[in-house]
């Protein structure tokens, strides 16, 4: 097996940089250029180094998308922490990650010092605008690197190596890491370019953190073939009307986001008011994309390709669908389509046996192949199943006409606005209240996502539904704090005495 | 817009989101914070935006649609008397 790295993802910025030094990468003000984006990369990398895991919480911006690029030139992977994770969940994050170089940005100083007084190991880099001599922590001035010339570092890093661990919401009560190699990166970056037929001329938008798998798609797609991105600010992503702005102003070609947020744009009529648009792809994924808004795309974004992507973050998209104008006009479920690259895809059972692929079989999904990543920072079971490139989804889907459609879930993991929620992690968080006795999570999906929480309280001590938010806040982010508490006497259990869920929908219905 | 004080407008609003997206016995105060607690999302903003529209004849400007003028009702009732002082002086 060739274990060679390619000269794609971080090491094209070099390739641009000498054969297109002028073309934006970064087109948010300011805006950057090949040649600029390499001088600030090969520089901030020679700082980092000898970093093997750099954690990056910073503020959504160029930055964050240079000061990843650098942790990879520095032979180092990318830690992403999203700027708003609450400061337990950081600190989490620091210890599985075995992190040994935190970036910050002058917002984060404070609370990463803070931090950093139970991680003394950890190197912390700070980008500044001025140099300030009294301070007691690594600088670097970014502005005094971007102008000027610098070689790019020699990396030895191979295919098996670290690139990155985004952390998802984990069952146990800590968030968990997925580890993704270069390889696995690399191969979905090239099926993408070659697939969607990308090229420079195309101008992509950035909605997602860099901690949301998509992320990996608008960064490493666009620098693979030369193109700019234009990266959202957290407050432009907030606000659908400054989105549809960029979308215009920009000429953006190419999107990758959640249906939640093309169905709020939708609602409020943004599709129509901004038409005609330069988007030429639009990618979604880790939903079901409602009917209703993918025709309204379809009728004000005209030469468009739609694309259904599926695939959970260990293996970062494993299968892919095209979105036909049959798919647009009937009412029936997208496909999530078939695999790609070099995947390998199959159903299982309960008992874990292999389901025949007949038309109308259904089973847990199985994906094998070089999507499939490395495992996870704990979990030593799973590390070696996704050793062998093997991964058990826990989605259940169905067969049919040579295409998989989902239909659920086989554990208690959920999306909500393209998050994915270990419903487990919150039940674990809030065990450690000490008014609650026992607590159940369950998720309603009848007419609106509404995570309800139920639990056995003495009614004299009960805290208020206020007061258990507030406590979720400090332990959670915010998709995660559950939106309704109810008290119950007693939660229902099975005959193996462990929480009934089925029999606690009833008492809400 | 209706001719409506900013405490009227205000307790319509803790009252209409109490009841919306809290538990029955549960009151939402004007320094609330409705986002930061998860009790307003980026999907039921809207839902007020409507409220807003039906209660007080008030069509609030998209561009005022963003989740820090949602932070409590406190701030959301500035933003619509601002908004109301805009169309009286038309």
């Amino acid at each position: 097996m060739n274990n060679t790295l390619p000269t794609a993802l971080h090491k094209a910025l070099f390739h641009w940089a000498q054969s297109q030094p002028e073309q934006p990468f970064l087109l948010a003000e300011p805006v950057c250029s090949y040649q600029q984006a390499a001088n600030y990369v090969s520089a901030l990398a020679t700082v980092l180094m000898p970093a093997k895991r750099t954690a990056i919480w910073l503020n959504k911006n160029n930055h964050y998308v240079l000061s990843i690029l650098a942790a990879l030139s520095a032979d180092s992977a990318y830690i992403p922490i999203d700027a708003k994770q609450p400061i337990n969940r950081v600190e989490l994050i620091l210890t599985d990650g075995q992190v040994d170089t935190l970036l910050v940005d002058a917002a984060h100083l404070n609370q990463a010092q803070a931090a950093l007084h139970a991680f003394p190991h950890i190197k912390l880099i700070t980008l500044v605008d001025t140099y300030d001599a009294a301070a007691d922590f690594t600088q670097f001035v970014w502005h005094e690197h971007i102008s000027n010339d610098q070689s790019p570092p020699v990396s030895h890093r191979q295919k098996d190596d670290l690139a990155t661990i985004l952390f998802t919401s984990g069952s146990t009560g800590r968030p968990k890491g997925v580890k993704l190699s270069l390889g696995n990166l690399q191969h979905f970056i090239d099926w993408t370019t070659q697939s969607l037929s990308l090229s420079n001329h195309d101008r992509f938008l950035n909605i997602a953190s860099f901690n949301f798998d998509i992320s990996t798609f608008d960064l490493f797609s666009s620098l693979s073939v030369g193109a700019s991105l234009y990266v959202a600010d957290d407050d432009a992503a907030k606000q659908p009307l400054n989105l549809a702005t960029i979308l215009k102003e920009q000429r953006i070609t190419t999107m990758y986001t959640v249906p939640s947020l093309l169905s709020l744009m939708n609602r409020i009529g943004l599709w129509e008011q901004a038409a005609p648009l330069s988007l030429t792809h639009v990618i979604f994924a880790g939903e079901t994309m409602p009917k209703p808004c993918l025709q309204a795309l379809a009728n004000n974004i005209k030469d468009c390709t739609f694309y259904n992507f599926y695939g959970p973050t260990e293996t970062n998209v494993c299968l892919a669908y095209h979105v036909t104008d049959k798919d647009i006009l009937t009412n029936t479920s997208l496909p999530i389509g078939s695999p790609i690259g070099d995947a390998q895809v199959w159903l299982v059972d309960e008992s874990h046996q292999q389901v025949t692929l007949a038309e109308g079989a259904s089973g847990e999904l199985v994906v094998k192949g070089s999507c499939v990543t490395q495992g996870y920072c704990h979990d030593a079971q799973r590390h070696t199943s996704h050793q062998h490139h093997v991964h058990h989804t826990g989605d259940i889907v169905q067969f049919s006409n040579g295409l998989f459609y989902f239909l659920g879930r086989r554990d208690r993991m959920i999306k909500v606005a393209g998050y994915r929620i270990e419903l487990g992690e919150i039940e674990a968080q809030l065990s450690h209240h000490p008014e609650i006795k026992e607590v159940a999570v369950r998720f309603c999906d009848q007419s609106t996502k509404i995570i309800v929480t139920y639990s056995p309280q003495d009614i004299s001590n009960k805290p208020s539904s206020l007061q258990l938010k507030a406590y979720c806040a400090e332990q959670l982010p915010v998709y995660m704090i559950p939106h309704k508490f109810k008290a119950l006497a007693q939660l229902p259990k099975n005959a193996n005495g462990k929480i009934d869920y089925p029999e606690i929908a009833k008492v809400d219905s | 817009m209706l001719n409506l004080s900013v405490d009227t407008v205000s307790a319509k609003l803790c009252q209409f989101i109490a009841s919306s997206y809290l538990d029955d016995d549960e009151q939402v105060a004007p320094d609330t914070p409705i986002i930061k607690l998860n009790i307003l999302d980026s999907a039921s903003i809207f839902d007020v935006v409507d409220f807003i529209h039906r209660e007080f004849s008030l069509r609030l400007p998209v561009i005022d649609i963003h989740p820090d003028n949602f932070a409590s009702v406190e701030v959301l009732s500035k933003v619509i008397e601002h908004h109301s002082n805009k169309e009286a002086t038309l």
